[in-house]
């Protein structure tokens, strides 16, 4: 297999020529063929989740993440609990039921039957699994790879970069281990290996199966397609039509984190979208996004505004101070 | 059947996530001491720095104070490259600049003033003879060498003060970010009023080792009054540091207490917090305020017949302003670190401050997305008109 390489693929790595006849492996299991300088994410439609954590084995598996022990959380079906240094795909498990489904069911039998008898009724025109109170909410989480990326403005070492499929990617031979990534981050996804290796860790969108022209193995590894890799404007478009055919079904799917929209169609946030980004069909509290993530650099500069002018006056003062009687 | 039931309520139990949407910082327990003792060497440098560009050019407070700057620098970097976790890569933090970094900033700024404050304390050696007989290096810490070392090294002092509340502040924890714009002051005030009664502290110290001075007469009358004066514009000086720092204390307490995770913070955490604000904050204030008052009066009235011993009344009320100063500044330190932990690992402290961010953007945002589905309402009815799902009547 002696394909031509790209410019900027490295020597021993396999380099997939997308523009001959050769075709990557991306092209068979995503449909799309990988090109360094092309922005790429995930478009993780959380109505297609079933909650299988596929993903997060095989980001385990192909990364060589470590076991997070056996702890059970109480937490419904979610015993991974968050995203973290070892732990770079969460499927968050979020159960709304009726408070008195458990009632209903144990007196009548058949109060739990439907009204009408359609085969296809679930699937059609009932969505019954779209409603609030009788449903699962799923949704597999993972590094947003923000375009304004709070954790790479963070970094004082320069060890997280931008690569060359825009995903914002943690050099483990230069990090240090500061930490200051991790308060940064407005999804709580960075971690310090506090007692590992001390170093921090996210999800790299498998820079090195994109490097070797595979897509990402969370995405491969989706039975649903809830979890889609591609080009991000792609992407985009093909979410755009998902949510628009469930709201044409009256299900309040919304896209959060594209081209900056996070509420109401006002650009509220300064991360300016995110290169990963999510249909959901709830607030995004109830996912445990925030509304309007915070990028946490916007402070620095007025900080040090306030600051200076605080030490211009507390200095004059001082000076004042001491000159005024010797 | 409630089959139309409302938005469902995020603090039901089932739907509670399992975790908090945003990290918690992961550092070790002495980072507030580093911020402490950075805080101490940069108020010392200032307060040096003063004395020597405007006060008297006291050799026992510009002593003291170059000393501290450089002890509270090497205790600080020490504490930091112990916090990492590659402590054998310290020196990545001088790979770039970045300005969107207060960290990286703050890297550079303390490798800055960190020389700074060791070419002053190597003047400063020299001028005491630890170095040997260096007389030309003595006339340049005490001449315009020094005092250009300490204007040089101001800004960089006044920086390294306050870019540790710049550092909080440009965060995603709750509590700092809701106040990223007064953390610098806070620290910067606080850096100063610590650093004036350390430089205090020391100074006394080194005037009863080695009473005599260099500028001023080195008779018992005169030096006298030259350490009464010296202890008075320190005392001035912390009356200003105090105040501001107060100031913005209460200011922080009152954005604290507006957070939910306040809320649930242990009572003894309110009690220290306000103990704190007492006894570490008014209490010295009101301390040096009475001092400054007092020895003016006292300056006018018997100029030459206040010879205040050491173990004098006044004497110990200096120690003790200048002990409550410096650990009302630690303290606040350790609660401004803690108030943030709380708030990081508070869920609703972020819903809170992503909400107010977004009602501060777009105001008409507010009232929906703090009640109900901004996202349900937007969606047109539904084509099909959904059966009622009611019971089926088998009787």
């Amino acid at each position: 297999m002696t394909a031509p390489g790209h410019a900027g693929v490295a020597h021993g790595v396999r380099a997939w020529d997308t523009h001959g006849e050769q075709a990557q492996p991306a092209q068979k299991t995503s449909g799309t063929s990988i090109t360094p300088g092309r922005a790429y994410g995930f478009f993780t439609d959380t109505t297609l989740c079933i909650g299988c954590k596929a993903c997060e084995v095989a980001c385990k598996q192909w990364n060589q993440l470590p076991s997070d022990g056996y702890e059970l959380s109480g937490h419904s079906y979610d015993n991974t609990r968050q995203l973290g240094a070892s732990t770079w795909r969460h499927v968050t498990f979020i159960e709304q039921f009726d408070e008195d489904r458990f009632a209903e069911r144990d007196f009548d039998v058949f109060a739990s039957l439907p009204a009408r008898v359609e085969p296809w009724g679930a699937f059609t025109a009932g969505e019954q699994w779209a409603e609030p109170g009788r449903r699962w909410l799923l949704m597999s989480d993972v590094c947003k790879h923000c375009v304004n990326a709070p954790c790479l403005e963070a970094c004082p070492t320069g060890s997280i970069i931008r690569t060359e499929f825009d995903s914002v990617y943690v050099q483990q031979d230069v990090c240090n281990g500061c930490g200051y990534c991790v308060p940064a981050c407005p999804f709580g996804v960075v971690e310090v290996a506090k007692g590992g290796d001390g170093k921090a860790h996210k999800c790299t969108l498998c820079y090195d199966r994109l490097r070797g022209g595979m897509e990402p193995a969370c995405a491969n590894a989706c039975p649903t397609d809830s979890i889609q890799f591609g080009p991000v404007d792609e992407l985009v478009e093909r979410a755009k039509l998902r949510t628009d055919e469930l709201r044409g079904r009256g299900i309040p799917a919304y896209l959060y984190g594209t081209d900056g929209v996070l509420e109401d169609g006002a650009d509220t946030t300064r991360l300016n979208g995110l290169n990963c980004f999510f249909l959901l069909i709830d607030r995004p509290e109830v996912y445990n996004l925030p509304p309007v993530p915070h990028r946490a650099s916007s402070a620095t500069g007025r900080g040090l505004v306030t600051s200076g002018l605080a030490a211009l006056g507390l200095v004059a003062a001082t000076l004042w101070a001491f000159a005024g009687d010797r | 059947m409630t089959a139309t039931t409302s938005a469902p309520d995020p603090a039901r139990e089932n739907a509670l996530p399992p975790a908090p949407p945003v990290k918690a910082v992961q550092w070790e327990w002495y980072i507030p001491i580093y911020f402490w003792t950075s805080g101490i060497a940069a108020g010392s440098w200032i307060v040096g720095a003063a004395e020597d560009l405007a006060g008297a050019r006291d050799r026992h407070v510009i002593r003291a104070a170059r000393y501290l700057a450089l002890g509270g620098m090497l205790a600080g970097s020490g504490l930091l490259i112990a916090d990492l976790g590659r402590p054998e890569r310290f020196h990545h933090m001088l790979r770039i600049v970045r300005a969107r970094s207060a960290m990286s900033l703050g890297s550079w700024g303390l490798t800055a003033f960190g020389s700074c404050a060791g070419a002053a304390a190597l003047l400063q050696a020299a001028e005491d003879g630890w170095l040997g007989r260096r007389p030309r290096l003595a006339r340049l810490s005490r001449g315009a060498a020094g005092r250009a070392l300490h204007a040089v090294g101001l800004p960089l002092a006044a920086f390294v003060g306050s870019y540790t509340g710049v550092l909080l502040g440009s965060t995603n924890t709750p509590s700092w970010a809701r106040r990223a714009d007064w953390l610098g002051p806070l620290f910067l005030s606080s850096a100063l009023s610590s650093g004036l009664a350390a430089v205090g502290l020391l100074a006394e110290s080194g005037r009863r080792r080695c009473p005599i001075s260099g500028r001023t007469g080195n008779g018992r009358r005169s030096r006298a009054i030259a350490r009464r004066r010296a202890e008075r514009r320190l005392a001035r000086a912390e009356v200003i540091a105090l105040a501001a720092e107060l100031a913005l204390a209460l200011r922080g307490r009152a954005s604290v207490r507006a957070l939910p995770s306040d809320a649930e913070a242990p009572r003894s955490e309110h009690l220290a917090r306000d103990l704190t604000l007492a006894l570490g904050l008014g209490a010295p204030l009101v301390l040096a305020v009475a001092r400054v008052s007092r020895r003016a009066r006292g300056v006018r009235r018997k100029r030459t017949k206040r010879h205040a011993p050491n173990h004098s009344t006044t004497a110990r009320i200096e120690r003790l302003t200048a002990a409550l100063a410096l650990a009302g500044s630690l303290a606040l330190r350790y609660l401004v670190t803690r108030e943030g932990l709380r708030s990081a690992r508070t869920p609703a402290d972020t819903w809170r401050f992503t909400e107010t961010k977004s009602a501060e953007r777009a105001p008409a945002n507010r009232a929906r997305s703090a009640t109900d589905s901004r996202v349900r309402d937007q969606v047109p009815a539904p084509a099909v008109d959904r059966p009622a799902r009611e019971r089926p009547s088998l009787l």
